[in-house]
Order: structure tokens, then sequence, then C-alpha cells
């Protein structure tokens, strides 16, 4: 029986932790990333744009070059490539500080302002703490919880003068994990919503899915959406405010 | 008592009667004339008229009504006193004359009946006679007009010979302007008598016009100036500015002066000398003459924010400090300099908000007096919003330049500002355009380094199996805790489970110590361990005790629990075998003792397995 747990253990545990799975990107790719680094710092950022786009298009997904690709695409002024890049970076390094501070800078560029939303502090202090734990935070967060519980059952068990201690203990464990587990669900949820930014200089919202349906608002260059539904090369996009319209596939493109 | 009543009453009545009739006499010794000094004027021009009121007596007379004609406006009136003493034998007879003087503007144009002027005197009315004035038309005619005091006929020569003399122009700078474009107009006297009493009679109000009193003397500052070929004394009166507020044609209305010219300056020959002349005045109203001033509007093609700026304007701003915290207030003073109508000034074009709160400003407007040049401030207070090096934007303001006759714009230099973060958190913001990008001055974070290794970083911790089996650990580290603590609870409680956990490892010890007495070549040693060990392992699995275990005891105990024959063979041979050993001593090969060894190593393995 030991044996068997010396088997799964171990490659679980480097797996885990250590996150052998992620996969290394070639010595070629990296000097690609690097040569377009080099075409920024001149100034050409046309080449620095189409040397991060290739190291993009084989398949390497790193945030600091969809930030660097999103640099290039702002000095290009091309502020929805921009800030779908910025958009790309954040997904892979929720938190970073530099894609924050540039994502926020280039969506003050863009046209269409998000209406604000008239939240009261309870409500604002909430979505703050949400924001606050990142993804990959609340997943260590649940995975910590798991293992003190563990812990906590193992002291139960050898330890049995400390019942009351263990008991209490436990419980709160478990409270923790289940809230981590819930925002980490929830969250996960979200993300999974697919998003879109708008990459045409206007886009028109309609009715239905069709230019023959009614237009119902225009989005500018840099907006973010959220798909709800495709149909054929008509996408029901919605904005944060809750309005939603039918938009074609080529206006926008999937973050 | 009666009778002395009635002469009483008879003599009251007389005596009333006398008084009442000697009034009668002193009310007709009041009489009133009434005159004007001519009886054709234009509109707006003024007429006197006179009453001369002559009383015999000594006593209050009281001042005559004289009704205001509709389109006639009364401007006002004065009054003197004369008195003059005869005594003719012994007897003096006192007359005397009060004059009034009531001044009348004519309004409209028409006849109008001035009078009577009317009197209340001891309970009698006395009237005047009537004068009839007619208004005519205001025609183009010499920029004066002195209007002779009363007491003094004048003859058209006369008149003539003053307006040649004696004359106020008004001059403007230009006649064709556009609107809000300054139009300057000066009010001049030209004199060649000595004037006393000079007063504004009519100050025109500018309609249409927005009016900006540069100069208005306060008393006169005479100048010699020659006019076709006379030397005049000249006196600048008043000088306005004036700014067209719509378009069209406007005439100016005239400036008229009142003032006494001292007619006894004029030597009128030897024979006319009269000491008491010098004090003889002379009342002349002057007026200027109509001025026409075409306004023309405004061209099209305003360009944005354009206010109705009219001139030539500069513009700068400076903000103070140029060191902020963000949050805390910069004082901006925007100041427009220049020639125009300041006043009409708008604000200007505050630069986009979006970096900077801007609240209203304060106005200060400064003109100087030569023309209307002068300069208005627009002091703003700012907040910026952001940390970092930030440029404020110009401000912008369109003005017309009438001179050039087109539209132009001016723009303050940008300010660098350096803002230090403050305790204010900053606000996301929104609205603004991507081309002002550049110009305010912000800029995006630079790029990442570069690197010699790059991860991919696809999957998030949750998205990975990796992730999900880690979660095992803990869960089986609980059953793998709770089953030891069982193992070790029965190990405790259950002699049967802890013999028979401890069987193995106790079968392996015997079967060390075996092997150790056979490399010692202890024989009987070697067979008593290997019998022992296999004995007790068998009753160790099936608790019971190992004495009780016979060879033959055994093999019905193993074939209870369902062995294999062949294995309970096995057993019974290595017991045979020990037994003979142990009682037949004889000599045994060490080979024999290794594979006896490895027969009871295999026995403890088979039998772990069954029982």
């Amino acid at each position: 029986m030991r044996t068997v747990i010396k088997r799964l253990l171990y490659p679980v545990v480097a797996i885990a932790i250590l996150g052998v799975d992620a996969v290394s990107a070639s010595e070629a790719l990296v000097a690609l990333y690097n040569r377009g680094n080099e075409h920024y710092r001149a100034g050409d950022f046309e080449a620095a744009i189409s040397a991060y786009e290739r190291v993009v298009a084989q398949g390497l997904n790193n945030g600091e070059v969809y930030y660097n690709l999103g640099n290039a695409y702002f000095k290009n002024a091309q502020l929805g490539r921009a800030i779908l890049s910025y958009e790309r970076a954040l997904n892979l390094m929720p938190g970073d500080r530099d894609v924050l501070a540039n994502l926020q800078f280039a969506n003050a560029q863009k046209i269409d302002r998000e209406s604000e939303d008239d939240a009261n502090i309870l409500t604002r202090v909430l979505q703050a703490f949400f924001a606050f734990f990142t993804l990959d935070a609340l997943a260590v967060m649940v995975c910590v919880f798991v293992f003190f519980i563990g812990g906590v059952a193992v002291c139960w068990i050898f330890v049995p003068v400390r019942r009351l201690l263990w008991g209490v203990l436990l419980v709160v464990f478990v409270g923790g994990l289940l809230g981590s587990a819930a925002m980490l669900a929830f969250k996960a949820h979200q993300h999974s919503i697919p998003k879109a930014i708008i990459l045409v200089d206007e886009a028109i919202g309609r009715s239905g899915p069709g230019s023959d349906f009614l237009q119902v608002f225009t989005l500018h260059e840099g907006t973010k959406v959220e798909i709800e539904r495709v149909e054929g090369r008509w996408l029901l996009v919605r904005l944060r405010s809750g309005l939603g319209g039918w938009i074609e596939a080529r206006a926008l493109e999937r973050i | 008592m009666a009778m002395r009543g009635r002469k009483r009453w008879i003599f009251l009545c007389g005596v009333l009667f006398a008084l009442l009739w000697a009034q009668g006499i002193d009310a007709q010794d009041v009489t009133m004339r009434a005159s004007v000094d001519r009886t054709r004027v234009e509109v707006g021009d003024l007429i006197q008229f006179t009453v001369e009121v002559e009383a015999a007596q000594m006593g209050r007379v009281s001042a005559p009504q004289v009704p205001t004609p509709d389109g006639l406006q009364l401007t006002g009136s004065t009054s003197s006193t004369s008195m003059s003493v005869n005594i003719v034998n012994g007897e003096m007879t006192t007359k005397r004359t009060t004059t009034y003087h009531f001044s009348f503007r004519a309004q409209r144009q028409g006849t109008y009946v001035l009078g009577p002027a009317q009197l209340a005197h001891d309970g009698k009315t006395i009237r005047s006679d009537q004068v009839r004035v007619e208004v005519v038309k205001r025609s183009g005619r010499p920029q004066t007009r002195p209007a002779p005091s009363t007491g003094r006929s004048m003859g058209g020569s006369e008149i003539r010979e003053i307006e040649q003399n004696l004359f106020l122009q008004a001059i403007p700078e230009k006649r064709m302007v556009y609107v809000g474009e300054q139009v300057g107009v000066t009010y001049k006297l030209f004199t060649r008598y000595d004037l006393r009493n000079v007063q504004y009679g009519h100050v025109p109000t500018f309609t249409g016009f927005w009016a900006e009193t540069v100069f208005d003397a306060q008393r006169l500052n005479m100048q010699r100036e020659v006019v076709d070929g006379r030397a005049f004394n000249t006196a600048l009166l008043k000088r306005l500015a004036l700014f067209p507020t719509t378009a069209g044609k406007h005439t100016l209305e005239q400036l008229e002066v009142n003032c006494e010219i001292v007619a006894g300056r004029r030597s009128r020959g030897l024979f006319d000398f009269d000491p008491f002349s010098a004090f003889d005045t002379q009342q002349v109203t002057v007026r200027s003459g109509d001025i026409e001033i075409e306004v023309r509007p405004l061209p099209a093609g305003a360009p944005k924010g354009f206010g109705g700026a009219v001139g030539q304007f500069e513009m700068r701003a400076e903000a103070i400090p140029d060191q902020v915290k963000a949050g805390d207030p910069v004082a901006v003073k925007v100041v427009v300099q220049g020639a125009g109508n300041l006043h009409a000034i708008d604000e200007p074009i505050r630069p986009d908000r979006a970096r900077f709160k801007f609240y209203d400003p304060k106005t200060n407007l400064e003109t100087q007096k030569q023309g209307i040049s002068g300069k208005k401030t627009f002091e703003y207070v700012a907040i910026p919003q952001r940390a970092g090096q930030v440029i404020l934007p110009p401000f912008t303001l369109a003005y017309f330049d009438p001179v050039q006759r087109r539209y132009k714009t001016v723009q303050t230099e940008p300010i660098a500002l350096h803002v230090t973060p403050g305790e204010l958190a900053p606000q996301p913001v929104d609205g603004l355009r991507g081309e002002e990008v550049r110009a305010l001055g912000s800029d995006i974070r630079y790029i990442k380094p570069d690197r010699i290794h790059l991860a991919d970083q696809g999957l998030l911790l949750y998205q990975r199996s990796g992730f999900w089996l880690l979660q095992l650990v803990p869960v089986l580290g609980v059953v793998g805790a709770y089953a030891y603590r069982r193992h070790r609870a029965r190990l405790v409680g259950d002699v049967a489970y802890a013999r028979r956990r401890r069987s193995r490892s106790e079968a392996q010890q015997r079967l060390g110590r075996a092997k150790g007495l056979m490399e010692a070549g202890d024989s009987a040693g070697f067979h008593g361990e290997i019998h022992r060990s296999l004995s007790q392992f068998v009753a160790d699995r099936t608790n019971l005790s190992a004495a009780g275990l016979t060879a033959d005891h055994i093999g019905s105990v193993l074939v209870e629990h369902g062995v294999d024959a062949q294995v309970i063979a096995g057993v019974q041979d290595v017991f045979g075998q020990c037994d003979q050993a142990r009682f037949a001593p004889g000599q045994i090969s060490e080979a024999q003792m290794q594979a006896l060894f490895a027969q009871a190593e295999d026995l403890i393995g088979a039998l772990e397995r069954c029982i």
C-alpha cells in the first residue's frame, strides 16, 4: 500500500508544485522575442509587432510577450489590438502591475466610456476584495486548506487529547476551503465566459444576426464585450452595462 | 343788546367788503406776460418759455404753473426777481418783476401751444397769454446751433457769427466697423469766445453700442489750435470707445453743451460802451453734428469656440506652482491682452479636463485709458488628477481681427507640471481621445526585458490535472493515518492479530539467526532454529501455542486452514529433517543445510499466502 502512495504522490507533487508540465519555449522563440524587443527599442514598432506575433503564432502563451506586443501596438496607434494584447497578457499574468497600468492607460484613450457602476461602498469593497484574489491565488488557497484539513484530521487521529482544538481548527479550515473553492468556482466561471475586443473603428450592434436588423448601439475600437452566442458570422455580445446586440464577427477578436 | 348786536354785524360786513375790494384792486395789479425765444425749432432742440410776473405790491406771489403739452418735455426752470422803486412827487410806487424760465425739449414734430401760465393770487387766477411753437423735422444743418438766451433777441447774422466762432465737433475714428469692433469717438469744443458755466445739456445714450468712457473732462483744458487760418481755443470734452452690438446703420445722438458767452468782450464801438456790459452774458447751446456709423456683421465661418471677441489679442498662461501633489490645487492664470472689446471676451476654451479638474475662473479686467486696450485675467484653480510628468494643454481663444478681416485663434504654450503622487487615489480617467496621448505627456509603461527563457503560461493552476491530483495527497494521508492507527490498536488489543502481524518478521529473525549458526557450523543449533522458526510461524499465524505443535498436529492444523498438500508435505519434511539432525546427530554437509534453509524460507513465504 505504501508503495502505491509513493508511486502516485511523487509525480503529483512534482507536477503541481514545480509546474513541470509548463512547456518551455524553444531557444529560437526566445531569440525571436528578444529581436522584437530590439525593434521596439529602435522605434520600429511594426517590425516588433511582427516578431512578437510570430512568437505568439508558434503557440507560446506567455504574458510578457503579449504585454510587449500590446505596447508595440499602442505605439503603432492600433488601440484595439493593444487592448486585446494587454487583456491576453493579464489573463496569463493576473495582477501584473505593468499590464494593469498600461491596460488602464490604453482604456483611457478609447472612445466608448464604460459606465461606472453606481455601486455603493459595500459592493465596491466586495468587488475590490474579489479582484484582489487571482485565480491562481485562489487555487493555492484551496490547496493549502485541503492540506491543513488533512493535517488536522491526522492530528485528530493520533493526538486524541486535544480533540476540541482539532475540531475548531477543522471547522475553520473547512470554512476557508468552502469559501475559497466557491470563489474559485465563480471566478473560473467568469473566466470561462468568452470575451472579445472591438478592433474596428466603429461596430454597429443590431437587434438580430443580420445587417437588416435595427441598430441598437455603436461601439468603438478597444471596447471589451462578452460573447453570449454565435450565429454564423454574427455574435451576440453584451456590454458591462447589460446592453446586448449582434455584431459581425470580423469587427472583434476574442481575448 | 339785540340792537347793539345787529349794528355790530353790519359793521363787520362793511369791513369785510372793504377788505375784499381792496384785495380785488391788488389782484388787478399783478400782470403776467409770456414769451418764447423762438417759435420754430427742430426736434431735439430746447425752447425757452419765459413768464414775467409783475406785481405792484410788496408781498408774496406764488410761482406760475405751466402745462406741459404732449410732445414737449420740461427739462428745468429758473427764476429771477428784480425790484424798481419810483418816487414821484413824494409818492413812492414799487414794482417787482419776477422772470421764470421754463426749458422745453421738442420731442416730436408738430405745432404746440405753450401756456397759458396760471397763477393763483389772493384767491384769483391770473392767466398769461399763449404762445404758438412749431417743431419741425431735424434737417442736415450746421454742427452748431447756438440758442440765444432770453433777455436779448438775436438776429440771424448774429447767430451765424456765433456759429463760426463756437462749435462742438464729434470726431469718429472710422465710419465703417464690424460688430464688436472698437470705434473711438472724440468730442471737442472749439471757441473764440470767453466761455463761462459750460455744462452738458443732453448727453447721448448710444443705442446699439456698448459705450466705454475713456476720457471725461472735469474742467476745460484749453489749447490753441488753428482751423482754417483762425486761431481757436479747443477743449477735449469726451473720448468714448464704442462697440457696436448690432449690425446696420447707426446714428449717434448729439452731445449738447450749454454755456454762456461773455458778451462784453466783443467791442461794439466807442459809443456803445457800458461799464455794466462786462457782466452781460449770452446763453448759448452748442450741439455736435450727426454721425452715421455703418456697422457690418461679422463674416461667416467663425471658428469653434468663437465668443464674439473682436480686436487683436495675445494670450499667455502660467501655473503656480509647477510641482504639486496629485489632488492639490494649481493656480493657473490665463491672461488675454490686446486691443478690443475685452469685456466681451468669454473664457478661453479650457483644455480637456480629463487630466485636470478645473474650477470656474475668477475674472479680472484691467483696461488702459489710452484707447481701449488692456488685459483680462482668468484665474483658474486646477487639480491634477494623476501623478507624473503632466502637460497642462493649451487654452484656446478665437477672435476676429478687423484689420486683417479674418478670424484668428491664439493658444497658450503648454505648461509642464511635475505631479507627485498624493493621498488622493487617482481616478480612472475615461473619455480621452487617442490623438491627445502624446500631447498629454504621460506614457505607457515600458516593455518587459529580454529573456533567456520563456515559460508557457498557457494554463492556470486550476486548469492543470496535476493540481487536482495534488489534492489527493492529504486525503490519502488521512486514510493512511487512520489505517495505521487501527493497526496499532489491534496490535495492542488483538493477540491473534498482533502475533500474525509479527509472525513474518519473527520468522525472518529466526531464519537470520539460523543462517548465523549455519555459518558457525553449529548443525544442531541451526536445525533447532529452523524448526522453531517454522513452527512458531505457523503457531503465530494460527494463534496456537508453538509447544503443542507436533509434526502430526501441525499437519492437521494446516489442513484445517486449507493449505496446499504439497506445502504441508514440505513442512513435515523440514520438521522430519530437523528432528533427524537433532536426535540422530551425524555429519550433515553445509550444502544440505543451505538447501534446508532455502526450503524453510520458501515454505514461510508459501504459508504466509495461505494462512
